[in-house]
């Protein structure tokens, strides 16, 4: 699209070219201008991606070519639909609200101009040591069960009382990969979310398609009432009906 | 200045909000595909491919971003049949990029649909002028007009579909003014550059040649 514009705005500088004024010229010149100013950034979807880590939910708000949703305020909501916390996201688009209930939390972003984004935190990533009020669908009562490869949730004293360093130091790693954890998911998340030039290229194809079905269907009902309207040019003449010999 | 899915569709006015709005494109629509002959079917793919497209080309404003519309270019060129043209490209747009909804369809077109038409009814005349100046500035009022007209459309809905969308509602008018003027640059000089190029895409789409003529 930024090509066809410049292309345009090329080919309209030329075929002006001759002319000494004209205001074509000037808004050729524009055109370009915009298209080469125009950042290479795509749409208009704002999205938010957020984890709990320990007793916090942290997130980051963007719009779908990666910036940031500034100023948005942040809800979290319960499972009942109950709001939770309210928040704001700052300069860079992120922001965290406490935790005090394990259960899944429905973090809600509002930009304010229309733009609203929606995700939810499970609560199966909240740590086991929060109550949780009532038996809601996804959070278990018991401690977690967690799967083996996702260990972010601080893994719960059994009874016996393991050596307080070695504990720290469990927590400091767990922690570490947490946070990995989370930006490897936040990465995953901008990439899906990234439009891309074959989603476009998707699109106006589509409408190509259907431009070819439009010709089909107005041909056909062209052709008919053409035959429609006019004399049938197998049928024989007036005159010549008269003119064969019998 | 798409509604997304969600909001319209909790509430017994917004359900029918959306009713209305599918209904009056339906009728636009039917209105336009009548009007759109052999010929201008190409036009109207063109358009609307690139109506699709300009919605990713966006700029950051503010803390937010926009993006460009071009409704009143739409409109300036196919007039009626911006409809069609206009519901094709925004119903891909919620296929491919997610903007919208399916249940917002009929109002999403009618917002920027019926300002084309509006734009395409007071200022096609004026873009043949022979004079360029007037066909510039007929092309940026038309630009403008319909953005304008789209978010007074839009902040309209907002404000009959419930009390909890007026603050959105006057966001949403203030965040379209610099569009508007973006807008309306961009289709002054599309018009002039088509005047140049490819004059015929001008030519009133609704209206047999001989009864169009060239005021001074």
């Amino acid at each position: 699209m930024l090509y066809d514009l410049i292309r345009a705005g090329i080919a309209s500088l030329r075929t002006q070219g001759r002319r000494r004024h004209g205001l074509g010229r000037q808004f050729a010149l524009a055109m370009i201008l915009a298209a080469l100013i125009n950042p290479q950034a795509w749409a208009h979807k704002a999205n938010v991606f957020a984890a709990a880590q320990g007793k916090t939910i942290s997130g980051e708000a963007y719009f779908r070519d990666g910036t940031p949703v500034r100023g948005a305020r942040v809800t979290v909501f319960d499972p009942e639909g109950k709001p939770l916390a309210e928040s704001q996201t700052d300069a860079k688009g992120k922001f965290s609200v406490p935790i005090v209930r394990r259960c899944n939390h429905r973090v809600v972003v509002d930009a304010g101009d229309g733009h609203v984004a929606e995700y939810l935190v499970r609560a199966e990533e909240i740590p086991a040591d929060l109550p949780d009020k009532k038996a809601s669908g996804a959070a278990p009562v018991s401690p977690p069960v967690a799967p083996p490869t996702e260990s972010d949730a601080v893994p719960t004293p059994d009874g016996s009382a393991p050596p307080s360093d070695d504990m720290a130091a469990v927590r400091a790693e767990l922690e570490a990969l947490q946070t990995q954890l989370v930006q490897l998911r936040r990465d995953l998340a901008a990439r899906e979310d990234r439009a891309r030039w074959s989603d476009m290229l998707g699109g106006i194809g589509y409408i190509l398609g259907l431009m070819g079905l439009a010709f089909y269907f107005l041909g056909a009902s062209a052709k008919s009432k053409k035959a429609a309207q006019q004399p049938e040019p197998a049928s024989v003449p007036m005159d010549r009906a008269k003119v064969s010999p019998t | 200045m798409h509604i997304p899915e969600g909001p319209l569709s909790v509430s017994a006015v917004g359900i029918g909000i959306l009713g209305a709005g599918a209904a009056l494109t339906a009728a636009g629509t039917a209105w336009g595909l009548r009007k759109m002959d052999y010929e201008r079917v190409p036009q109207v793919a063109l358009l609307s491919s690139a109506f699709f497209a300009a919605s990713l080309i966006h700029v950051p404003l503010g803390g937010t971003s926009v993006h460009l519309v071009l409704s009143g270019l739409v409109g300036l060129v196919l007039g009626w049949a911006a409809f069609p043209a206009i519901l094709i490209a925004i119903a891909l747009q919620a296929a491919f990029f997610g903007f919208g909804g399916i249940t917002t369809l009929g109002v999403n077109t009618l917002v920027m649909a019926l300002p084309a038409v509006v734009s395409y009814a007071l200022f096609h005349p004026l873009v043949h002028s022979n004079r360029e100046i007037v066909a510039a500035v007929a092309g940026c009022a038309a630009g403008m007009m319909a953005i304008l007209m789209g978010a007074f459309l839009l902040a309209g809905i907002l404000t009959a579909a419930g009390h909890q969308f007026h603050r959105l509602a006057q966001t949403v008018l203030l965040a379209h003014l610099p569009v508007a003027v973006i807008e309306g640059m961009v289709t002054s000089s599309a018009v002039l550059f088509l005047r140049k190029v490819r004059p015929e895409l001008l030519d009133a789409p609704c209206v047999p040649a001989e009864v169009r003529t060239l005021d001074a």
